[in-house]
Parts: C-alpha cells; structure tokens; sequence
C-alpha cells in the first residue's frame, strides 16, 4: 500500500492551552535506523555481526538459541522481492523478523539511563520572558552538582463508541526530586533516541521502582490534561452521536404510541361494528360474534397494557433508555507507562548579564545544562515569577516586571 | 434538553508495577527497548484515515468491518478474499476499502463486477454511504469500458463480446468482484475473463467461498493470488486428505490463507440479532393435488429410469408439481412442444389435464390466510413470498391482485433499474412483494421482516440467502418466516426430514456449510441426494424410509458430521475478528 504522506520523524511541536509542550514520541522506522537498531540489538545479547557483506552474517552466544532456530544467521538487507526463503530474516521496516525484535524489545529494560550531550550554554537566556528591549546575556556557567531527570514515554488514548480510538505515543521528562516540567529534556531525548548514532551512552540506572512509581503518580493528572483538547473534541462527537441515537429511539417509540392509538381506535370501531343482536341469541353467527368480540376484546386489553407501558416510559423522559445511551457512549481516556530513563544533567549559577537601553544588572540564576533556568526568578516590587506572561520589562533600581515598570 | 444525552469521561492509568518486573538484560537494552517502543508506536500508513470522513455520515461502521478493511488494505497488500457470512456488511467493508484509497490517493480506475441484478445496488449504496460516484454500464452515461474510471458493471456484460477485449485492455488499479463464488469453477468465460484481467488491487467477496470442494476455494485464491497455493495438483496432494475426505496440512493451509481472507462469522460479532420465528404450516393437498403428484413422481421415476441424462428437467418437475399446477404445466407443455413422438406423450397429456382440472391449489389458498395474519398483526405489514418459478409467481400475483392487496413482482427477467423501482416501491409503500430467487442475493430487505416460503429449494444455502435478505444489520424486529408444504410430497420430506434435522431456519450459513460440504463432495449436492432417493423408492414406505435413512444419517454420523465440521473451522480457524 503505497503511503499517503511521510511524517517527520519527531512530529511538529504543538503547545496546549495550558502551556506545556505536547510531545509525539512515535519514530518512522526508516531503513537505516532499523539496521542500527538490528545491530544494536543482536550485540546487546552477545551477538557477533559481520557487516561486510550484503547479506549479513550473525553468530549467536548458546544462550539465545531460545529465541532463535539456530546459532548462525543470514540477514538480508531490505527491500527484497522474493528471495526471502533464502535467508533466516529480512532487516526492513515492516518485516516480520525486524517485527519480532522489536516486540522482544518492547518486552525487555523499561527502566534504564541514558547519558546524552546537552546542546552548548545559549547565548542569552530568557528570551521569551523578557520585553521593553530587556536582554539577558548568559556570561559564565559554574557547575555544582549533578541532578536526575527522568523521562517517560507513555501511551495514551482516547476512545468512544462512536469513533475510532486516538492513541499516541508521548514524552515528557520531569526533575526527579522537584519535578519541574523539563521540556528541552525530552525533546532533546527524543532528538538523540531517534538519530542512527546519536550521542548516547547507555549506563545502569539507579531508579527505583518505588521512585519510578511515585514520579508516574504525581505526574499521571497533568498528562491527561495535555491530552484535554482531543478528549473534548471526542466528547462532543460522542455527545452528538448519543443525541441522534436518544432521538431516534425516541421517534420510533412515539411511531410505536401512535401506531397502537390507530390500532385501538381500529379495535374499538370493530367492536361497535359487531355490536350484538339480542334476536340472534342462540344461533351460530351469534356464537361466531360472541368469539370474535372475546378476541378481539382480548387484544385490546394486550394493546392497551403495552400502550400504557411505553406512556409511562415516555412520562419519565425515557430515564433508563437515556441511561443506556450515555454509558455506551462514554469517552475512555487511558494512559500508560512505557519507559523511564533516567537522564543525568549538571546544575549549578549562570551568570546573567542584563540589559536595558543604558542600563544594566548582574544576576546569578540556578541553571541546569540543557535544562535552562531551574530557579524562578522574581519581579523586585510585586514578587510575581517572571514568565512569558509576566515578562522583565524595565531593570531601573532592580529588576522588574512590565507591569511594575509600566505603572511607575 | 429533552433530546440531550450527558457523556462521562472515564480516566484509566496505567500502573508501574509491570515496567518494574521487565526490568532484565544488560543497559544497552534499554536504548532499543525505547527505539522499539518509538517504531512500533509509528503507523504512519496504516490508519484508515478516511474513517472520520465516513463516520457520523448515512453508514454505521462496524468493528469487524473495520478491522476487515484494514486487514485487506494492510495486511493483505491491497489483495483480500473477503469471506463474511451473509448480512456482515461485505459491501460497507469494500466501501471503506474504496474510500481509503480514494483518500490516499491511490485509485485510479476501478472496476466492480457483480451479478447484473446488484448493480445499481452498488452503485447507490456507495453513492449515498461512501459519496463515491460510480458509473454503471446500466446507466445512460455509460460509454464503454474505456471511458470511465470508476464502473460498477455485471460480469456478464464484461465478458460480452462487445466488451471483453476493452476490459482486457486496460490495467486496472482496483477490481472488486462480488459473489466470487460464481467464478470457482476454472472452466467457464467469467473465470478465464478474470484470469486474464490485468489488475493491481482485488478486493473478492463471497459469503460461501467453498460451493463444493476445498478447491473451490483454490480457484477464487488463485486468480487472486496467482501461485499462492502452487498447481492444483501439488494443492490438492498437500491439503485434501482425499482418505479421510478431510483436511492435511491444516497449519501450511491457515499461514496461506491468513494471507489473503478474511471472514467474519456472526458468532464473532457484537451484532445483535433478532430473533427468527419459524412457522411451518403443512397442509393435506387436494385428492387432484395428490393424484397430479403421484404422476409426476410416477413420471419423473419411470423416465429417469430410461434415461439418467434428463435428470436436470426431471428434477424441475419434481419441483415444480409441488410449487404449482401453472409452473408444471408450462414445463410440460414444452416438453412435449419439444418432443413431438416422445413415447410418454400420452403420460404427459394427461398430467396437462390434470393441472388444468385443480381451480385453486392448496397453498395458495393458505397464502391468503398467511398474508392477511401477518399484515394484521406485523407493524408495517409488509410480506415477501419467495417462489422457485415464474408460473408460480405469475399465479400469486394474479390471486392478490383479486383479492385487492397491494402486489410487487420481482423475478429475474427485469431489468436493473425496474428492480431498484421495485425494491423502492415495496420499501414506501408496503404490501406483499412475490420474488423468484433472482431476489436472494444481495438486495436487503430490512424494512420487511415476514417472509413466505412459498415452496421450498432443495439447496438449503438458497434458503439460507432467502432469509438472509431480511434478516441482516439494520433489521430491529423479529423476522417471521412461513413455510408451506404440501403434506404426503417431497416438500414434507425435505422440510420436516432434513431441513429439521439440521435445525435450517435458525442456521447460519457457517453452520450450512459444514453440513453440506460434507454432503456434497458425497454424492452431487444435497439437491441431487433428495432427488435420487425420490425416483429410487418403489414405495411410498420405501419413500419415508429412504428420507428417514437421509436424516438418521445426518444425525447419527455424528463422526464424519464433526470431521466436516472440524474440516471447516481447520479451514477458516483464525478468521474471525481481530486476527
């Protein structure tokens, strides 16, 4: 099936109304990743791989045979057409032997740390919290410390009866300790896990499953409201959907009220009709009417009672059936964990420079490499964060924000 | 709001403790643990992208439809045997197919070739469901095969003369071929036209992929999949155990077909079904009726006799005498118009008078009665009566017509468009709609929920597309079915006997199947086994034995009755949803 459209292997940045950053995780598997990732993999369990050649050849530890019909291997490299019964596996996206090992992957070290190279100190800070022509230069990093950010890739998805499930892949990535939102963190994680040799170093995790555990909790609420946009739009689908489907069982039960009313009226014309002749009593006809009006008579009764019911269900703003139809069209939002990696980053004082005009200031701020600022800074007169809502705005006697600055 | 409906959002997390479990393997795992995890979270090509476009429009998309579609677009390369059992949604599935395609961007030209009766019905079910605009070779518009891009045309018309060498012309991007079953057989020109069709995506539906014979099923996989399943030979040494007539190699046999088909069995589904109520009504024929069968059976036995190639016409007269006088006569008369000196001409004549000598049969006086119940107490009141023979048909009608109910005719001999009219007409304005079989494949009919039996097919999958008429996905009431028979006949025989036996009216055609492959790849069919205990009896003793024997040996072959059940689900295990 030949594809639609290609998508970027880290999807377009979107922001969400509450200012975080929505992370795809999901990657395209493009020729060359997988082979990376094959290699990567059958050298992670002790395999030695020759690549030379076209067709690769694969020894394998004993230990794997589990996994594998024998020790040697011969892979060939993808797209093939036909000759895939000649070699033990085929590495291409989409082949069913690249298909079992990531499946094998998936399976194996959600836990885990990843040390990776943070892009260079910028070279001014704050760009986007700051206005009134304020610049803040960054003049010199002191390292510290160390700290720990983890970052989790988790599914979510959103579904409803009436249209087909939403499921995605994201990243976020939060300070282990604080956890503050770190969102350069994740993208950059998610730049380095997607390149085919992306500055990474793998080394053994000290996380914790009880870390691991009280991270996802106390981060699980703001996930889902990431996701709030998509699981509004599902909702009013759904709530329209359930309308149409309320308001149609409603037509048809008032068709059912109506058609009953006619066959009453019917009935009660017919029993009037064989209105009984006193003359005839004793007869045959007479018998005749006497077991047509009890049946009919009968009837009635049987129609009437079914009348009444759907009445009363009617009476009640058919409660049960309103039930029925918002329960089967409830939106289910379910999220995941799939990954924690563990990510160290050095923190310490950035030294700013600012400037004004003529005017000028130093501050130190804490910042983490590759993290940006970690300490909230704050308006000298107001004391209010400084954010891109409330920017630095004037730096006459202090620091200030524009709404101080502006006032004076 | 009296018309509003609050929806709750329910919220699930996931929880950590499983991560914590799959913590093994040295660190370098984890690097691919989350490249694996990425990838495989990637479907950039394999999401039915056009499914918000459909949705919430005039079609109700159902999981195993859904799930089809994708399957045949995904998994299948665009190359897929659909094989639902009747009333799945065959059609919505190829619907979304299509849609998908057209979304992508990657149809071109697209050729739907169905039985010239279901046309215009394609044609307007994706007009109005999918808003796919198809040109049919019905239509006024419609200027060849090489004029257009997207034909909904009858197969036949395709393999015309006039035709067939434009079809063969072109490449086709997409061809979907309704009732694939009609080209299982590798030696007739709709099977050779299809074979030598050049076509890049094959989208085949059959409720029934396997008629016969598992190599039924070979010759549909075949054309679609040329050289999936080998020769026919290496085929049937590998997988029929022609021994045990069952199955070998069932594991080689699922991994193939896994490949290319897809069928959904109702059982599966979330659909819920109405109820079937079944309504037998035997009834003594006329001391006329009798003595007109009893020659006909005297006849059809004596002649059959003589000569076993005359089995086909002996048959429909045997069938035809318990249907109606006028439906024997015509046949009879031709026969003799065709046969001038035949030595029976006299044995004939006398069945001629016969049949004029019956004023009213039986049945169709019962009809009356049947018809004026059902439309008294049935909201809507809309009957169809099912009859094998035109005479038959022509003889209801004209007795309705007298008895001032509102008739519509459907039979074979319409064309296109006047049966559309038709079906339109019945669906608004109701009354009773008298159909030949020409009816039972494909036209729904979920607006009608009675249905006669006038007289009864001796192929129970032809019952079985009767009833799957009005009883499918949108029917929200109860379907009656009546059943007329004619005590002392075949009809009792086959209806009380066998069709009993097997529990017909409440089967499903999966259920059918296994029960007639069985007894087809015996002895001919199970049309051919009735008829062959028919003419065999000398008695009438030996009439009811020989039926009797029939349905013990349905019922007390309970081994070789699972083998064929067991041969079916080896055949089709793994082809319900979600695989």
């Amino acid at each position: 099936m030949p594809r639609g459209s290609e998508r970027s292997t880290v999807r377009s940045l979107q922001t969400s109304i509450w200012g975080s950053e929505i992370m795809r995780a999901e990657m395209e598997p493009s020729q060359k990743l997988i082979e990376r990732f094959v290699l990567r993999y059958l050298r992670s369990i002790g395999g030695e791989v020759d690549e030379t050649n076209s067709a690769w050849g694969v020894r394998l530890p004993a230990d794997e045979l589990g996994r594998f019909d024998r020790r040697e291997l011969e892979l060939a490299l993808g797209p093939t057409e036909g000759d895939d019964q000649i070699v033990d596996g085929v590495i291409r996206p989409g082949s069913a032997f690249v298909d079992e090992m990531l499946e094998d992957a998936v399976g194996t070290a959600p836990l885990g740390r990843l040390d990776i190279e943070f892009d260079d100190t910028p070279k001014t800070l704050l760009d986007e919290r700051t206005t009134n022509g304020v610049t803040a230069e960054a003049r010199s990093f002191t390292p510290y410390y160390d700290r720990r950010a983890v970052v989790v890739l988790y599914h979510i998805s959103v579904e409803t009866v009436s249209r087909y499930e939403t499921r995605e892949l994201r990243a976020a990535a939060v300070d282990a300790e604080s956890l503050m939102n770190l969102p350069k963190v994740a993208r950059r994680f998610l730049t380095v896990t997607s390149s085919v040799n992306g500055p990474c170093v793998h080394k053994k995790a000290d996380l914790k499953q009880s870390e691991v555990h009280s991270i996802w909790s106390s981060i699980e609420e703001r996930l889902v409201n990431d996701m709030r946009p998509v699981v509004q739009r599902y909702r009013e689908q759904a709530a329209e959907a359930a309308r149409v489907e309320f308001s149609e069982y409603r037509e048809v039960h008032e068709a059912r009220i109506s058609q009953f009313e006619r066959e009453l009226e019917q009935l009660d014309r017919r029993l009037n009709q064989l209105g009984l002749n006193e003359s005839e009593s004793g007869g045959e006809a007479h018998a005749d009417r006497l077991r047509t009006r009890n049946d009919l008579k009968s009837r009635r009764q049987d129609i009437e009672k079914e009348l009444q019911r759907l009445q009363s269900v009617r009476q009640e703003g058919f409660a049960d059936q309103r039930q029925k139809v918002a329960d089967r069209h409830r939106v289910s939002v379910r999220v995941n964990p799939d990954s924690f990696t563990e990510i160290r980053y050095e923190a310490g004082d950035m030294e700013l420079h600012l400037h004004q005009g003529s005017e000028s200031r130093y501050l130190t701020v804490g910042y983490g490499q590759g993290v940006g600022p970690i300490q909230e800074l704050r308006c000298d007169q107001c004391d209010i964060n400084f954010t891109e809502h409330n920017p630095i705005g004037g730096l006459d006697d202090g620091i200030f924000c524009s709404d101080c600055y502006d006032d004076d | 709001m009296y018309g509003e409906v609050d929806i709750e959002i329910d919220v699930e997390f996931g929880d950590t403790d499983a991560l914590g479990r799959l913590q093994v393997g040295p660190p370098a795992d984890h690097l691919c643990h989350i490249q694996a995890l990425r990838m495989r979270a990637s479907t950039p090509d394999d999401t039915l992208g056009s499914l918000e476009t459909i949705e919430g429009g005039s079609v109700k998309l159902l999981e195993h439809q859904v799930d089809a579609a994708h399957r045949a677009l995904f998994e299948m390369d665009g190359r897929a045997l659909l094989a639902d059992e009747v009333g799945l949604g065959k059609t919505i599935e190829v619907g979304m197919i299509l849609k998908e395609m057209h979304y992508r961007d990657v149809q071109g030209s697209v050729l739907i070739l169905t039985p010239a009766q279901l046309a215009k019905q394609w044609q307007t079910e994706l007009r109005t469901k999918f808003k796919l605009s198809f040109v049919c070779n019905y239509d006024d518009a419609f200027e060849g095969f090489g004029a257009h891009d997207r034909i909904i045309a009858s197969i036949d018309t395709a393999k015309s003369e006039r035709h067939r060498a434009m079809v063969l012309r072109r490449a086709w991007d997409v061809l979907v071929l309704d009732e694939a079953h009609y080209i299982k057989n590798e030696a007739t020109d709709r099977f050779d036209l299809i074979e030598e069709m050049d076509y890049r995506y094959g989208f085949f539906l059959t409720a029934t992929p396997i008629q016969n014979e598992l190599t039924d099923l070979y010759n549909i996989i075949s054309l679609l999949r040329p050289g999936l399943f080998g020769t026919r030979e290496s085929f049937q040494r590998r997988y029929v155990d022609s021994e045990q007539q069952g199955l070998a190699n069932e594991p080689d046999l699922h991994r193939l077909l896994d490949r290319v088909m897809i069928r959904n069995r109702r059982v599966d589904t979330d659909i819920d079904f109405t109820d079937r109520i079944v309504d037998t009504r035997t009834f003594a024929p006329s001391a006329r009726e009798m003595q007109l069968y009893e020659a006909v059976s005297e006849y059809v036995s004596a002649s059959y006799e003589r000569d076993r190639g005359q089995k086909l016409v002996l048959m429909m007269l045997q069938k035809e005498v318990v249907s109606s006088p006028a439906a024997l006569r015509q046949t009879v008369s031709k026969r003799l118009a065709d046969n001038p000196g035949s030595a029976s001409r006299s044995q004939l004549t006398r069945i001629m008078q016969m049949c004029d000598e019956i004023e009213q049969p039986t049945k169709q006086r019962r009809l009356l009665e049947i018809i004026d119940e059902a439309q008294a107490s049935v909201a809507k009141g809309r009957v169809i009566v099912f009859t094998q023979f035109r005479p038959t048909q022509a003889q209801i009608v004209d007795r309705l017509v007298t008895g001032d109910h509102l008739v519509h005719t459907f039979h074979g001999g319409h064309t296109s468009a006047e049966k559309e009219e038709i079906v339109g007409r019945f669906e608004s304005t109701g009354g009773v709609l008298v159909a030949t079989d020409a009816m039972s494949e494909g036209r729904n009919l979920q607006s009608c929920n009675v249905l006669v039996n006038y007289d009864l097919p001796w192929n129970p999958m032809r019952v079985e597309q009767r009833i799957g008429r009005v009883h499918r996905i949108g029917q929200d009431r109860d379907v009656y079915i009546f059943n007329l028979a004619l005590r002392g006949t075949v009809e009792e025989y086959v209806l009380e006997r066998l069709y009993d036996k097997i529990d017909l009216f409440q089967q499903t055609v999966g259920g059918l199947s296994e029960i007639l492959s069985r007894l087809q790849s015996g002895d001919g069919g199970f049309e051919d086994a009735v008829f062959e205990r028919l003419v065999n009896a000398d008695t009438a003793i030996d009439l009811q034995n020989d039926f009797e024997a029939m349905a013990i040996d349905l019922e007390e072959h309970q081994e070789l009755a699972e083998r064929v059940g067991a041969f079916n689900s080896e055949v089709f295990a793994d082809f319900d949803l979600g695989v």
